[in-house]
């Protein structure tokens, strides 16, 4: 191999890890189902990705009673999150640890907070849906705007992996 | 093949020689026959410090402009620039590196920022959650087939960092696999790089800091991960070996007074005995620790000098009851003091002894 080439695949390694990146986001956004869910947000800095909209969705917060399973097969474990529209927006309907067949729904990493009594009577499910870029400085309306009503954002869902693609205020 | 010296010490050696020219010790032509020995190893190199500072300034600059997350221009379009820049820059890195080769070289580490400004560009399209550790993994992983390539120890030193940041980082994801080829990867570059000290002296520190992550990730009481890293740095220290010696014994050295220090806090030891017994097992550990870094200094070794004056420090800040204080330093002072005395004694007597 001469260098020329060597060099060539030092330089493509990169831009190949790039393109890797963005398949299953863009694939997403171009085929993935959309869907509207209730979020609350406020307004912080990331040193390399800059300023974002840090969202709470409402679909982060089950009640344990929705869950079947036991608390040693939810806390920390990765599970599937069924949604279903209600109105406007979309839902949790079940939990499930097997991939449903069918509708829509999100993976997600769940998390067990206990009450004073020591059970967990509320999970918190990480979707990794918890930011939204936006230009510098423009956070700060939206932010104003979050607190008087709350806001919507729009989430693309493919396979259980979800992109989001919008926030704006109700 | 010349012996490779640094500027300082070829400076030495030739006061030196001078001198003893000058006793008549030697000739001057044997003088000059030992110098002929060394060649004097390059410092800095003035141009390639500005063009390597230009590169990181444009990096950065890059780097800042995807934060900036400006809205005057695509996703899209900012996606091809990225790439284009890339390639660009590299082109341009390899056309120069004959003729122009410190700012060729610049070139490519300017391409390094740009790939890492592109990572971050599509966590920002996408908006990705979380705190996005995985982007320094997949930086440093695009950064390492250059460095081999070139050999270039800096590339390969920013990449290792990289790496670092991916493990102190991801604590609340999954297991970092990715150290499991990581971390042989940073030794092996070491071998490779014609033995670096730099990059052996980063690729411990990462090792140190996954078996860190390690104890944090497996909830490890407070007093086992000090007693480990302790027993760690004694063996840094102390293990007779080939390799770069003086960086283990450096790096074990920090490793154990730092670790040492922090045993000597009782509140750590309320695992192994009752909380009123703390108290005293701190202090025994800590005068078994004193006695241990004095034994080092008998040895040469300055940074346990250090440490014994941060202990002397930390009891003297410890507690406000003075009068039991008063008692320990005068006493741990006077014991000293005889203790010298006698070793001087001692070395008067049996006429050059070995200690110093």
């Amino acid at each position: 191999m001469t260098k020329k080439y060597r060099f060539l695949i030092a330089v493509t390694i990169p831009l190949l890890i790039l393109l890797a990146m963005m398949i299953k986001p863009q694939a997403t956004v171009l085929f993935g189902q959309e869907i509207v869910l209730e979020s609350k947000a406020f307004d912080p800095t990331d040193l390399f990705r800059g300023d974002y909209v840090a969202i709470s969705f409402a679909i982060s917060e089950i009640p344990k009673s929705k869950v079947t399973l036991p608390i040693d097969k939810i806390n920390n474990k990765n599970l599937y999150v069924s949604l279903k529209q209600e109105g406007k927006y979309y839902v949790v309907d079940q939990v499930s640890e097997m991939k449903p067949k069918q509708g829509v729904y999100l993976k997600g990493k769940f998390q067990a907070n206990y009450n004073e009594f020591n059970q967990a009577d509320k999970l918190t499910v990480d979707y990794s849906l918890d930011k939204y870029f936006i230009g510098q400085g423009s956070g700060v309306n939206l932010q104003q705007k979050s607190y008087r009503g709350g806001l919507v954002g729009t989430v693309k869902v493919l396979g259980g992996y979800g992109v989001v693609t919008a926030i704006a205020p109700i | 093949m010349k012996r490779q010296i640094s500027k300082a010490n070829f400076s030495l050696v030739s006061t030196e020689l001078e001198n003893y020219e000058s006793n008549g010790l030697i000739t001057g032509e044997q003088k000059n026959d030992i110098l002929e020995i060394y060649d004097v190893k390059g410092g800095l190199n003035f141009i390639r410090v500005v063009v390597t500072i230009g590169a990181l300034l444009v990096g950065l600059g890059i780097l800042s402009f995807i934060a900036s997350n400006w809205d005057g221009i695509s996703n899209l379009f900012k996606l091809v620039i990225i790439f284009g820049v890339f390639g660009g820059v590299n082109l341009a890195g390899y056309i120069l590196s004959e003729n122009y080769s410190k700012t060729g070289r610049s070139m490519i580490y300017l391409g390094t920022l740009v790939y890492g400004a592109g990572i971050f560009l599509i966590g920002q399209m996408y908006n990705f959650g979380g705190d996005f550790p995985t982007a320094f993994l997949l930086w440093s992983l695009g950064v390492v087939p250059m460095a081999f390539l070139l050999k270039d120890k800096y590339l390969m030193l920013f990449a290792n960092l990289l790496f670092g940041i991916y493990l102190n980082a991801s604590f609340d994801q999954g297991f970092p696999y990715a150290a499991l080829v990581g971390i042989p990867v940073v030794y092996l570059a070491f071998n490779y790089f014609e033995r670096s000290r730099l990059l052996l002296f980063f690729a411990n520190l990462t090792a140190l800091s996954f078996i860190f992550q390690m104890t944090l990730r497996y909830e490890v009481k407070g007093l086992y991960v000090a007693l480990l890293f302790f027993v760690i740095g004694l063996m840094m220290y102390g293990i007779k070996h080939s390799v770069e010696p003086d960086i283990f014994r450096v790096q074990g050295n920090i490793l154990l007074g730092v670790t040492g220090l922090i045993l000597t806090f009782p509140d750590l030891w309320n695992i192994v005995v009752s909380t009123q017994s703390t108290r005293l097992i701190s202090i025994l550990f800590a005068v078994a620790f004193v006695t241990l870094l004095f034994f080092l200094i008998r040895k040469g070794s300055i940074i346990s000098l250090i440490f014994v004056c941060v202990i002397i420090f930390r009891y003297y800040t410890d507690t406000f009851a003075f009068l039991p204080k008063s008692l320990f330093f005068i006493v741990g002072g006077l014991l000293l003091l005889g203790f010298g005395f006698y070793f001087e004694r001692m070395m008067k007597t049996s006429k050059g002894g070995t200690l110093a």
